[in-house]
Formats: C-alpha cells, sequence, structure tokens
C-alpha cells in the first residue's frame, strides 16, 4: 500500500481512539504491589544473607551441589494469581495430562504473554528474531512457543526458541504465584536444576549487559561420546521482576553460542 | 469550558465561536498539524483553514467527541497541504511506510466499501488491544510521533516503545491476514 493511502487510512480512526492517546500523564503496567513487596523482601532477605555472591547478582544464584548438580535458587517474586488472565484462570481444574500440568502451544512470546496476563520481557533483538524448533519438548509437546501452567498453578513456565544468526536462543521463563501454599514446606526456591556428566565442561562467569542487567553465565561443553553429538551450549540466569529467567544459546561451537547470548542478553529492557 | 458548552456557541452561530476554539484547543491543534507540516506558515493556514472547517461544519454536525473530530479535521487539512507543497517532516512518511508492512501490499483497494471495511478491521484490531498499546499506536501512526516522543509521554523507554510497534504491527498483520485483506 502506497504511503498517501496508508496515511488516508489512518483517517478512519474514531475520535475517541485519538483523545485517548491524547494523555497526560504516562501508563505504565507495573508489577503488582503484592508482587514488588515480594520482591523487595527477597531483595532484603538476599542482602542480609552478606555473601559476594548475594550482593553482585541480584536475584537467581547457581547453587552447586556435589555430584556435579547445579540448581538455580530465588529471584523470585510471588505474583497474585488474581492478576493473571481471565482465559488462564478458566484453565483451573481442567484436566488434560496424567501428571495434572497444562500445556498450551502458542505462536509467539507475545501471544504467551497475552495468554498470561503478564508481561514477562521486552527484547526487540529476539521480536526481530524467527522462531525456530530448537528440539525442547515437554511432556512430548514440541513447539517454537509454549506455556506450562503447573496443577495447582503455583508456577507458569514459558519458552519461546529463536534463531539468532548460527545460533539457536532457548529462553524459559518461571513464574510463580501467590499459590505458594500448595509448594512443598521444605521448597527452597530451587526452581531449577542441571545434572551434569564428570567429562563435561563447566565453567562460570557473569556479564553485565549495557542496560545494567547482570546475569550468571554458565558455558558447557558436551563431551562426544560417538554417539549422539550435544553443540556446546552457554546460559544466562537472571531475575526479571522476581520473574527467573534462563536464556541459552547453543550453536556449533562455543564463541558463536556465547556471541549470541551476548547478543541477546544486551538486548533485554530492564523493566522500570 | 466544556465542549458541550463549546458546540452550543457554534450551534447559536456566535461570535464568540472562534475565539473559544482557539483558546481551548489553539494550542493542541497547532501540535497536531505541527507533526504533519514542516513550515510553520504552512501550520497558521491549516489551523485557519480547521477553524473555517468547523465553523461551516457546525452545524449540523453535532459531534459527540469534539476533541478528537477537531484533531481529525486538523489532520485532514495538514495531510493534504503537505501532500500539495511537498513540505512534510519525515517522520510522516517514516511511520506511514513502517505502517504500510502490514497492510494490503500494491494499490489502494478497488472501491470505497473495500477501503472502509480495512479501516473496520483495523480499528477493531486497535480496539482489542491493551490501552497502552493502543496509545503507542495511535501516536505513532495517526499522531505522527517520533518514538522517541510516544515514548516520553507513554513513560517508557525508546527501546520499549520500538519492540511494542513492532510486536503491534505484527499482531495487526496476522490478523488481517486471518481477515482476509492479506
Amino acid at each position: 500500500m502506497k504511503k498517501e493511502q496508508v496515511l488516508d487510512l489512518m483517517n478512519a480512526i474514531e475520535p475517541d481512539l485519538i483523545e485517548e492517546a491524547d494523555l497526560q500523564s504516562p501508563v505504565k503496567r507495573r508489577m503488582p504491589k503484592a508482587a514488588r513487596a515480594g520482591l523487595i523482601a527477597a531483595c532484603l532477605c538476599l542482602a542480609l544473607l552478606g555473601t559476594a555472591m548475594a550482593a553482585q547478582y541480584f536475584g537467581v544464584q547457581i547453587v552447586e551441589e556435589d555430584g556435579g548438580h547445579i540448581y538455580l535458587q530465588g529471584g523470585i517474586a510471588y505474583y497474585p494469581y488474581d492478576s493473571l488472565s481471565d482465559e488462564l484462570k478458566a484453565l483451573e481444574g481442567v484436566q488434560e495430562t496424567a501428571s495434572g500440568t497444562l500445556i498450551r502451544t502458542v505462536p509467539s512470546w507475545q501471544a504467551a504473554e497475552d495468554f498470561i496476563g503478564v508481561n514477562l520481557m521486552d527484547n526487540p533483538v529476539l521480536d526481530a528474531s524467527p522462531a525456530t524448533q530448537c528440539g525442547h519438548t515437554f511432556e512430548g509437546v514440541d513447539s517454537c512457543f509454549m506455556a506450562v501452567i503447573s496443577r495447582d498453578f503455583s508456577s507458569i513456565q514459558v519458552y519461546g526458541c529463536y534463531e539468532l544468526g548460527e545460533a539457536d536462543i532457548l529462553v524459559e521463563t518461571t513464574l510463580f504465584t501467590d499459590r505458594r501454599a500448595a509448594l512443598p514446606e521444605d521448597w527452597d526456591e530451587q526452581f531449577h536444576g542441571y545434572g551434569f556428566t564428570e567429562d563435561t565442561q563447566v565453567s562460570r562467569d557473569a556479564y553485565t549487559a549495557p542496560s545494567g542487567l547482570t546475569a550468571q553465565l554458565l558455558e558447557i561443553v558436551y563431551p562426544d561420546n560417538g554417539e549422539t553429538v550435544c553443540d556446546p551450549a552457554c546460559k544466562a540466569v537472571f531475575s526479571l521482576s522476581g520473574i527467573p529467567t534462563i536464556v541459552t544459546a547453543s550453536a556449533e561451537d562455543g564463541p558463536t553460542a556465547r556471541s549470541a547470548l551476548i547478543q541477546t542478553l544486551d538486548g533485554f529492557i530492564l523493566p522500570e | 469550558m466544556t465542549d458541550q458548552e463549546l458546540v452550543g456557541l457554534f450551534l447559536a452561530r456566535s461570535e464568540q465561536a472562534l475565539p473559544a476554539l482557539q483558546a481551548q484547543y489553539g494550542p493542541y491543534c497547532r501540535a497536531v498539524a505541527a507533526r504533519l507540516l514542516a513550515d510553520c506558515r504552512d501550520v497558521d493556514e491549516c489551523l485557519n483553514d480547521a477553524w473555517l472547517a468547523v465553523w461551516r461544519a457546525i452545524p449540523p454536525a453535532r459531534p459527540e467527541r469534539f476533541k478528537g473530530w477537531l484533531a481529525a479535521i486538523v489532520r485532514n487539512r495538514a495531510l493534504a497541504m503537505g501532500r500539495e507543497n511537498g513540505r512534510r517532516p519525515p517522520t510522516v512518511d517514516e511511520t506511514a511506510l513502517e505502517l504500510a508492512s502490514c497492510l494490503p501490499p500494491g494499490d489502494d483497494p478497488a472501491d470505497e466499501a473495500e477501503r472502509r471495511a480495512l479501516a473496520e478491521a483495523v480499528e477493531r484490531f486497535l480496539r482489542a488491544q491493551p490501552r497502552d498499546v493502543r496509545a503507542a499506536f495511535v501516536r505513532r501512526y495517526w499522531y505522527a510521533d517520533t518514538v522517541e516522543d510516544a515514548a516520553r509521554r507513554l513513560g517508557w523507554s525508546v527501546s520499549k516503545t520500538k519492540s511494542v510497534l513492532f510486536r503491534t504491527r505484527n499482531r495487526l498483520r496476522r490478523q488481517l491476514q486471518k481477515e482476509g485483506f492479506l
């Protein structure tokens, strides 16, 4: 369509929308108050820990245990269940899988956010990247974008897979709700774990993006066991508005994966 | 003065109508025109034409949303002037090209009915968006704000504004595909 035709098309916008857009004060989509209070409490807890790691990395910590296990812990704010979308809440009690977990495949990250009713992240680099299949599946479901809702609605994970240059990018966010009473009593906010074999090379690092986002990095080189070869991967873990986020870049070589990961991290817009 | 009172002055053909209109909405209309015209003398001429158009339109028109109705008159006149004299800020073309990427390609729809259907589809799409997203879209593609100005008005960062506009255009494109326009 030609420029003039586009300009004329917009003439049809109704007056009430024209007036609505002439705002006097900024309109912001803010984190619900309860979640913010939880996040502030989490900050204080981390500050009181007094560890160098807590002081340096806001939010998610990487905990290493014997036997090559790594857990991600903390950085969590509990979002009010009531702030979720009506569409999502309407699914409570629906039984679709044996575990009770609900899985929804969606066409885009934005569609997942619309489905949940919460803004999980803003990243123009990923928005401009094509979706791809990363090979990530959940209970046999394979999709570029999906939302996974726990049976008790205490957690909602969203996955998105993108292609960025020569690398694949997998983004995983986990939103926890104030259904925390449903979580195990001894749950210490360890929400994700990895088990690596002895011959897997895992190194740790940190990165601070120009925006101020600070993430902990894990660089992983899998052994070549002659059967399946996994591409080197580089993971970044951080928390945005109390939503733990894991970004994994995988590529044919480690430097390419890391470069793609850094490019992605630089694209995150920190919530105001 | 309320909009109803202002419209009342025009209905009564009061000589206070135009001064009252300029006092109430002069700065707003000037801002609308100034985004669409590069020369301040063109803006002055546009506003004079707009005041005359309002005087001629009311009565019989009795606009319910006076401010938005008035802004549309100013915008139409400013676009027509810019088209005639070629003096337009680059943002106007920039926003039109951005939006064109999610609208039907090629020539304008053949007849008035098709053009109206497309406009109605865009309107329906906009009304289904969250208020702040809708405001960002209208600021950019109706008011022809720069991204920086839109961001400032919305209280967002420039990056977030670009991201929201990008996603919204993508959603619009998908919606128009679904409705058979693309």
